[in-house]
């Protein structure tokens, strides 16, 4: 088969979804191809080990109205330059951009399309009645928990865009359950849910010595949906009871002067730490130097993160948000407090912090729920499954795939 | 006197007490030049079209260039020698064109504007006056350790620090070497504007109002925590937020997550006269800042006999006596923010004396007139050293 996947960057430090997908994929024997917005840091393809393929190919949606190649292929389309004309000159060059994707779109005919966000496929919205093959979006969450509320129009468009797809992927139970309210139908639905490379992230025998300090962990951007101010006020009601702690926040981003000042605020200025970004064998090793593993978001469709924990034998301590209950059995392999109740996200921790037995059990028990159910294997088998149903029609329809 | 303002909008909508001050100079027959990198014309018509001595000079980069069309040279001699020469050259422009305003008093609204002109300070003419507000201090200075070095060295070049609360005194001391440059003169908002046309009465449904932009700073994630309680406590109430800004979308998910849509009204920024529509019309004002220097958006409320909720925010608690003029209560304890605003809705008398006392507060310690008065205090003391 051929399948081409539309994302906005590739590959990116932080998304493993679709290092995963695109590797599982090549080693099944199939033909990738990557269409990315914007620029292949090759580098980072050699760090993912993504190199050694050769039938995938990355494929960029970058033209330069500079480039003389372009310019004499808009020559060579006059009617449709001629259409698309608008006075408003970023009208006009978003329709040709649009044009011009859809054309390398067709270039390289593919079995499936597959569309990594649904703001991507409703970037490609017009485009998607031309395209030869199957088309294929994947939901993952922030666009369809945040953005069809934030965003006027929003909805209208996930409708249309659902409509238009031939199947739908959903990272959650949750998140499927979810985009039926924008129109998207059962039959289309498959869940599938994220995956984690379970030889990499794979708790190692260290000579490290255990620090002084419980460290908490948390990995993430510095967005709002990560709810690390509600973290700090959980953080600051522990320190009353609890003094030996230090949380550390790997990642990077807009709500780094937020944090900062609360941390100020809350004199947890000798408790938190924040790491900065951090890449994956780093991130790996503040994994293997955790005691317990913290995620106070307040929207996730399935976060990889806490998988990763998971599979390094840490204990959770999760927001009940979005799809994380059909990962963490509460008491059993993690434990789920109730969204934006910052004290009961300290009541949790509080009980890690005192019970050695109880994280390391929890630990275990975790790391026996990721091999079970989270691993690279079952994530490709879904995946291989959805696609071949799609390029066989006269199967019969409306069999669940999901897990 | 000759006295030059240097801000980044002017007029801007959500910075009335500049709007306030200039035109109260130029009353009093000062000459006033604005210097702004945007000017609102509309605005400017609007507001200032019977304001003498006043004037109004754009320091944008196409005004830079403009004057390099017509006197190539004229800012030449500002230029130093520098890796970075392209900004340099800018500098030396912007020097030259503040320099020929003639001014004696170069005052600037806010220290992270001061802080660009940091390199040309030395070759500005006239007496340097730096207002210290808010964000720039209470948030940046923590955040970033390059703006801590220039703004210990800003505090070297200027004459006089302005700081709008004792609180904001305290936290930029450590950075002065100079004490004595500090001065604190409250904010002030136009008493006779914000004065209420018919006596303040509790609703059945109760209004809350909040003024400020959706940020941070102005804590409503916390807010909205307060909200849910009241909503848990089945208090018919209505929360209107007047503002917008960069953390809208967050706002938005959140009142939808906890599911506070119907009580939670967003209306947008809005100018002075809508303002004072919506105080005219609700119950409480309620201001749940992490950190503030004064807000002026209190003073208003005050102004128009609202009880007030406020966190412990900064200079907050200078403004406010609390259970007399106003409802102070800890800036993360959300329940108590909520129970403050059970105590107003159970006690009208009460609520109706907090507001009549704020008014006579901010008549008192918060005018317009006291604030210019001693701006001018301090420039003139200059004249006379």
């Amino acid at each position: 088969m051929k399948i081409g996947i539309i994302v906005p960057q590739f590959p990116t430090r932080t998304e493993t979804f679709f290092i995963n997908l695109v590797a599982g994929l090549c080693e099944e024997g199939h033909d990738v191809i990557v269409f990315s917005h914007g620029k292949t840091d090759r580098e980072l393809l050699q760090a993912f080990a993504l190199t050694r393929f050769r039938s995938l190919r990355v494929v960029h949606f970058h033209f330069s109205f500079f480039y003389v190649a372009t310019m004499f292929h808009l020559l060579r389309m006059p009617g449709f330059m001629a259409r698309s004309f608008s006075r408003d000159i970023k009208t006009w060059r978003s329709r040709v951009y649009r044009k011009l994707c859809l054309e390398k779109l067709k270039a390289h005919a593919c079995d499936v399309y597959h569309y990594g966000y649904s703001g991507i496929g409703i970037a490609h919205l017009e485009s998607l009645d031309k395209l030869p093959g199957k088309k294929m979006v994947s939901c993952r969450g922030t666009a369809e928990n945040v953005l069809s509320i934030t965003e006027t129009g929003r909805p209208e468009k996930l409708e249309e865009l659902f409509l238009k797809v031939d199947a739908i992927h959903c990272v959650s139970a949750a998140l499927a359950e979810k985009i039926k309210h924008f129109g998207a139908s059962h039959e289309k639905i498959f869940i599938n849910r994220p995956a984690v490379n379970i030889q990499f992230f794979k708790k190692e025998k260290t000579n490290n010595q255990p620090s002084a300090r419980l460290q908490i962990l948390s990995v993430g951007r510095l967005v709002f949906q990560k709810g690390y101010s509600i973290g700090l006020l959980a953080m600051a009601v522990l320190k009353k009871r609890f003094e030996n702690f230090t949380w550390v926040i790997a990642g990077d981003g807009p709500g780094k002067e937020e944090l900062i000042f609360m941390i100020n605020k809350l004199q947890l200025t000798d408790h938190v730490y924040l790491a900065g970004r951090k890449n994956l064998q780093e991130i790996k090793e503040l994994y293997a130097q955790a005691d317990i593993f913290f995620l106070p978001s307040v929207c996730e469709g399935i976060a990889n993160v806490v998988l990763e924990a998971m599979a390094m034998e840490l204990a959770v301590v999760s927001s009940d948000c979005g799809g994380m209950r059909e990962v963490i059995t509460p008491g059993e392999n993690g434990l789920l407090c109730e969204n934006y109740n910052y004290e009961a996200y300290a009541d949790a921790l509080y009980s890690l912090c005192r019970d050695e037995e109880k994280r390391k059990h929890l630990g275990q028990e975790a790391r026996r729920r990721i091999e079970a159910a989270f691993s690279l294997e079952r994530f490709n088998t879904v995946y291989e499954q959805a696609y071949r149903q799609l390029m066989e029609p006269a199967q019969k329809k409306g069999v669940p795939l999901a897990v | 006197m000759k006295i030059a303002i240097i801000v980044v909008v002017f007029p801007s909508v959500s910075e009335t007490f500049i709007s306030n001050k200039v035109r109260l100079l130029c009353k009093r027959g000062h000459h006033v030049t604005v210097f702004c990198s945007e000017k609102r014309t509309d605005l400017l018509n609007e507001l200032f079209h019977d304001v003498p001595h006043l004037r109004v000079q754009l320091l944008g980069k196409k005004t830079i260039v403009k004057s390099w069309l017509y006197a190539p040279f004229s800012g030449l001699r500002h230029f130093r020698v520098h890796k970075s020469w392209l900004p340099q050259l800018y500098y030396a422009a912007r020097t030259h064109l503040l320099n020929k305003a003639d001014a004696e008093i170069l005052h600037f609204e806010f220290s992270g504007i001061a802080t660009d002109y940091l390199l040309s300070m030395d070759r500005l003419k006239g007496r340097k006056i730096v207002s210290c507000r808010g964000s720039a201090e209470k948030v940046k200075l923590l955040a970033y350790a390059d703006r801590k070095i220039q703004f210990r060295q800003l505090m070297e070049k200027v004459d006089k620090v302005h700081c709008v609360s004792k609180d904001m005194a305290k936290t930029i001391t450590p950075y002065c070497t100079n004490p004595k440059k500090i001065f604190i003169n409250y904010p002030s908002i136009d008493i006779l504007f914000f004065q209420r046309s018919q006596p303040y009465q509790l609703h059945e449904q109760i209004t809350i109002l909040s003024v400020g932009r959706l940020s941070f700073q102005k804590g409503y994630t916390n807010a909205l925590f307060a909200m849910r309680f009241l909503k848990e406590r089945r208090i018919p109430f209505q929360w209107i937020i007047a503002g917008s800004g960069d953390l809208e979308e967050e706002f938005v998910f959140k009142v939808h997550d906890l599911d506070l849509q119907e009580q939670v009204v967003l209306t947008g920024s809005l100018n002075r006269d809508a303002v004072k529509q919506y105080m005219e019309q609700a119950d409480i004002f309620y201001l749940p800042s992490l950190y503030e220097g004064v807000a002026n958006a209190v003073l208003e409320a005050m102004s128009m006999e609202l009880p007030v909720v406020v966190t412990k925010c900064g200079g907050m608690e200078e403004v406010i006596e609390h259970g007399k003029d106003g409802l102070l209560a800890d800036i993360f304890d959300f329940k108590e923010h909520a129970r403050q605003f059970l105590q107003i809705i159970d006690n009208q008398e009460a609520a109706i004396e907090m507001g009549k006392k704020a008014r006579m507060k901010v008549k008192e310690k918060f005018n317009l007139e006291n604030q210019v008065t001693l701006f001018e205090k301090v420039y003139r003391a200059f004249d006379q050293a």
